[in-house]
């Protein structure tokens, strides 16, 4: 059971877009370009699903930021971003994937911490997995 | 021709009638406890956080809406009250271009979701008796 196959069936659906294929990261980015997507993602929220089952279910959260110079650029990216991920279906070896839900938005925010201050959307997705 | 008596099954229509009315004040205390216990598993989370243990103080909990049966809603908002370190909360939760999302306030809320489910089930439950059933 890997929760690290959805993560990176995750990664390589944004990379397919070719305007993002070279900028997608995971984590917090060092030496960061001005323009960039990046995906946290947690090891999933394990749920049983049947009253007799065992904990199988997975939800895993991916809060992604999309980062530009200014806030209509930022939207621009995390509309890639929602192209690319709203209901969408995975494919991953040994889990049967349900397509993926928004969970939330938060408003455009200004990051003057880094240098040059950036503009970035946090969008967050989940997919829920069961082994087959 | 028989002859069905039919008051006792009117009776207890007339007693799930009753239900709904009473719910509603045990369903508001089942979401203000619930309300409560994420407040309280999200300030336990940033207190124990090194960067902003002071921000645990800024969330807080406020419920909306009248009785929660028969078209009326309840709602409970659990958020920081934003100013001081309040306004950093944003930040532990979703991340900055330098820090990771931790997800205090999303895992509170996970954590507690089996007790809030629970306490709705006795809400109804004490609400039947309230109604004699």
């Amino acid at each position: 059971m890997s929760m690290r196959a959805v993560k990176n069936a995750v990664l390589a659906r944004l990379r397919e877009d070719s305007a993002l294929k070279d900028r997608v990261f995971e984590g917090v980015v060092t030496n960061r370009p001005t323009r960039y997507v990046t995906v946290f993602s947690d090891s999933g929220q394990r749920s049983q699903e049947r009253f007799t089952g065992g904990q199988w279910a997975s939800t895993q959260t991916f809060v992604i930021h999309s980062v530009s110079e200014s806030p209509d650029k930022a939207q621009i990216e995390a509309d890639r971003v929602f192209a690319k991920l709203l209901d969408w279906t995975p494919t991953v070896e040994g889990r049967r994937c349900r397509r993926v839900r928004h969970a939330s938005s938060q408003p455009v925010q200004y990051d003057t911490d880094v240098s040059p201050p950036l503009y970035y959307c946090v969008d967050e997705f989940d997919v829920t997995s069961t082994p087959y | 021709m028989p002859d069905f008596d039919f008051s006792a099954l009117d009776q207890l229509a007339a007693d799930l009638g009753e239900v709904p009315k009473g719910a509603g004040e045990f369903v508001r205390k089942a979401v203000t406890v619930a309300a409560r216990n994420v407040k309280d598993a999200w300030r336990g989370k940033l207190q124990s956080s090194e960067s902003f243990p002071r921000a645990a103080a800024s969330i807080a909990y406020e419920l909306k809406g009248g009785y929660a049966i028969r078209g009326s809603t309840i709602t409970a908002e659990i958020a920081p009250r934003l100013g001081g370190q309040g306004s950093l909360v944003f930040v532990t939760e979703f991340g900055s271009l330098a820090t990771s999302p931790r997800g205090y306030g999303r895992a509170a809320l996970q954590e507690t979701q089996e007790d809030f489910v629970d306490g709705l089930a006795k809400a109804l439950e004490d609400a039947q008796k309230a109604a004699g059933l």
